[in-house]
């Protein structure tokens, strides 16, 4: 098979990945990672890719990047933002931050990206409970403990 | 093995240990109810409708995926586990339609019938059946179909692909809650998936629909007939559900062992039957037809010839023997050389197969073939032939050889005692050079040797038949006007042999006689037409891989095949001064079609299939994308 999307430098670190793990399927989720990092969407053809080279069912690896919300499936969009909802975060006013995220990309929440600049998704827990409401985009955590809408405008300009 | 006490309601039983305490309680007949647990399938434990009590640890436990120990005690029916099982239902329903009266499964769905017996018996937070809750996921198929809202996330549908047909083609799309059942890819009926309509049966609701099927009828008002499938060599446990004139649907047993050749292709059955015997195109009645039948045969027995099909039972077979006239079949051509080069076949325990540690298989692909074998072929295989199919889901190690070299790569990568696979692909002299290395490396190399041939009872004609001329040997007497009559069984021919060769050969015949389930094809261009019954309309025995089986009626038609013949022979003298003995084909000539089975065409039944067809078209271009 010809790889497009797994490029020589991937297969590289996968080839590293397979010598080091004992089961070939724990290959899977480091695989997606050097391939989302490169591609910000993972879309079919890279599953399908991944699936041939290490010799591991579609099926599991398209399980695993609908299971994780850090794997995103193909929306659309340069940039991809993520909103925290559990409840620290809902305590501290997640549902405001993202309203705010709405109103300031025009996009609607957990939807195909209209204008292909944000998508913008609600998330389980990012680990980062101490600046609740928290939030990413793409892969810079920030601090959502005083945003306003000013400041929110103002790192959102740095995504074009 | 140790031996352990339970006490169940009660009642002790004595197990082996590591059995679980739903294994154990079905011993004595005690209905735990169940979701995701399947007897084939591995534990998953993830719907909690099996909930039993442990009265020494004095907490409710899951019964599929709890192993016994000694002096356990478990009630199955105390009030703690009622209020559990009315509670876990009481949450199903709380996110299901409840739209059992326009639901597919009604009758036969785990949820309503659990659900009658220890539901709450209202609905506490009630969707309708126009109120989705969740989104849907349209699979894109013409032939399966998934209603999100009343799936109970048991999970088996995707379990049972990746476990039982191992073509991995369901996963979960999102998680917890929000799960749907997916399709690998899109759309489904070119995805990798099988149709071998698995998921169907073994889902506990209506949440994947048999198209199909599909608001046709109604499960309690049809007749179930278990029988085991005539379609290839293994002979597979199956249900036939009918009215009595016609098919609805060819399901699996608990076995979890069907594929799509009868799942899909049941509706070759219904469609185009012969009904009545023709001469000349006209009806006539069976009575005219078969004297004519044995008049031909009795003026001239020596010029007249017989091609049998090996999707006759062996009580047909047995009596077509008695008819002392040359028979043919195409068996001569493949199965007969390679037994012939074999010497004495004896087919292994099927048992032993499913828990070998390395598989060969040579030649055709046996997904194509006999698809159900592969079902338990989960340890190391080697694939050796001319492309990866659909096999590759088995993750073979492939081994690209063509013709002889296919046999000579078997030498080299066979290992002390591998099971060996074949169902299709040598002819003639090949065929009988491979049965001589598979004998060889049966004895040096213990190796067990499957033989399972891509139609259902080649071992039965074998078995049953006294005399079995060559095939092309007959058929060249045609030609040279030494035989002018000839009574075919079924359309293998047409299948086997050249359209303008087998042109020139009716055209030779004084007599052409056809014994077919189907008004067209073939029958078209017979003098002589009488319908024949196949494996669903006549019960019959057959010599599969796995041993004689027993196909019952599940249709009933006015004849039988087996009087049929008994007719003929009252007109008829027989007075065989033929020699017994088998007489196999060596030499292949060009004419000869080298028929290739496919998961489509498998025969002239599933040729006539318009699920299978109309599926063919679309799942191609599978095989040589993926
Ligand atoms: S029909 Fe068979 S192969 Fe297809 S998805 Fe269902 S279980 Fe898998
Ligand atoms: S579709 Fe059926 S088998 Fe699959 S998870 Fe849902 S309820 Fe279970
Ligand atoms: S594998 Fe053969 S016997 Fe089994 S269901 Fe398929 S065609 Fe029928
Ligand atoms: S709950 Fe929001 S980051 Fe942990
Ligand atoms: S059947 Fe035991 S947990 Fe589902």
């Amino acid at each position: 098979m010809q790889y497009t999307y797994l490029t020589e430098d991937i297969r590289q670190k996968i080839d590293k990945y397979l010598n080091t793990f004992p089961v070939k399927e724990q290959v899977i989720i480091q695989a997606l990672h050097l391939i989302y990092s490169k591609y910000r969407d993972i879309e079919l053809p890279h599953m399908e890719e991944l699936s041939n080279y290490i010799q591991v069912p579609l099926n599991q690896i398209e399980g695993i990047v609908h299971f994780y919300d850090m794997f995103r499936v193909k929306r659309n969009a340069r940039h991809h933002i993520r909103v925290c909802k559990n409840l620290p975060c809902h305590i501290m006013g997640c549902k405001k931050l993202l309203e705010l995220f709405e109103k300031l990309t025009n996009e609607k929440a957990n939807e195909e990206s209209k204008h292909g600049r944000f998508y913008i998704e609600t998330v389980e827990c990012i680990g980062a409970c101490s600046v609740a409401p928290a939030f990413m985009i793409d892969d810079d955590l920030y601090d959502g403990t005083k945003i306003t809408e000013e400041k929110l405008n103002e790192i959102l300009s740095k995504y074009t | 093995m140790e031996k352990v006490t339970v006490k169940i309601d009660g009642i002790e039983v004595q197990v082996d240990k590591g059995t679980t305490v739903l294994e154990a309680a079905k011993k004595i007949n005690k209905l735990i109810p169940t979701f995701c647990y399947h007897e084939k399938l591995p534990i998953f434990g993830g719907c909690r409708m099996c909930l039993v009590y442990d009265v020494k640890s004095k907490r409710s436990i899951i019964a599929c995926g709890s192993y016994v120990y000694d002096g356990m005690e478990i009630e199955t029916e105390n009030q703690q586990i009622l209020n559990d099982r009315k509670f876990i239902l009481e949450m199903l329903f709380t996110r299901h339609p409840l739209d059992c009266p326009i639901c597919d499964k009604a009758g036969e769905c785990d949820l309503q019938n659990w659900g009658t017996y220890w539901g709450p018996q209202n609905n506490v937070l009630p969707i309708t059946p126009f109120e989705k809750i969740r989104p849907e996921d349209d699979w894109e198929s013409d032939y399966l179909e998934y209603v999100s809202n009343r799936c109970v996330l048991c999970i088996k549908c995707v379990s049972v692909c990746d476990n039982i047909n191992q073509s991995h083609s369901l996963f979960q799309l999102e998680r917890g809650f929000e799960t749907l059942i997916s399709p690998v890819t899109k759309p489904m009926d070119s995805s990798s998936c099988e149709m071998c309509g698995l998921c169907v049966d073994i889902c506990p609701v209506g949440a994947i629909l048999f198209k199909p099927f599909k608001y046709n009828a109604r499960p309690w008002l049809l007749n179930e007939t278990f029988t085991h499938c005539s379609l290839c060599s293994l002979g597979c446990p199956v249900v036939i559900d009918h009215d009595g004139k016609k098919i609805y649907r060819i399901r699996s047993t608990a076995e979890l062992e069907i594929c799509a050749k009868p799942y899909l292709g049941y509706d070759a059955y219904n469609t185009n039957r012969l009904k009545n015997p023709k001469i000349q195109g006209k009806d006539v009645s069976f009575d005219n037809a078969l004297e004519f039948i044995g008049q031909i045969i009795s003026q001239n027995p020596s010029k007249t010839a017989l091609v049998v099909s090996p999707y006759l039972s062996n009580e047909v077979l047995e009596k077509i023997n008695k008819l002392g006239i040359t028979t043919t079949s195409i068996i001569t051509l493949d199965l007969l050389p390679l037994l012939e080069g074999f010497g004495d076949y004896n087919p292994p325990d099927f048992e032993e197969i499913k828990n070998a540690e390395h598989y060969v298989v040579i030649g055709d692909d046996i997904t194509d073939t006999n698809p159900v074998i592969t079902y338990y072929m989960k340890k190391r295989v080697v694939y050796i032939g001319e492309q990866l199919g659909r096999i590759k889901k088995l993750y073979p190690n492939f081994i690209q050889a063509e013709g002889r070299g296919i046999i000579e790569k078997l030498k080299e990568n066979v290992e002390e005692g591998s099971v060996i696979v074949y169902s299709s692909y040598f002819f003639g002299e090949d065929a009988k050079y491979l049965g001589e290395v598979l004998r060889k490396l049966q004895e040096e190399k213990n190796c067990k040797v499957v033989i399972v041939p891509p139609y259902p009872n080649g071992f039965g004609i074998v078995n049953n038949l006294k005399r079995i001329s060559s095939f092309v040997k007959t058929l060249d007497k045609i030609l040279s006007g030494e035989i002018e009559n000839l009574v075919m069984f079924g359309e293998e021919i047409s299948l086997f042999v050249e359209e303008e060769k087998l042109k020139e050969i009716f055209s030779k015949l004084k007599n052409k006689v056809l014994f077919t389930p189907f008004d067209d094809g073939l029958a078209l261009v017979c003098d002589v037409v009488i319908p024949l019954n196949t494996w669903v309309e006549e019960d019959g025995n057959y010599d599969f891989f796995t041993g004689q089986k027993k196909s019952k009626t599940s249709i009933k038609n006015s004849f039988k095949n087996t009087e049929i013949i008994d007719k003929i022979l009252k007109h008829i003298n027989p007075t065989s001064n033929l020699i017994e003995g088998f007489e196999s084909d060596c030499t292949i000539p060009e004419w000869i079609n080298r028929f290739k089975t496919n998961i489509w065409d498998a025969s002239y039944f599933s040729l006539r299939s318009e699920n299978l067809t109309n599926w063919k078209i679309k799942n191609q271009e599978v095989l040589n994308e993926r």
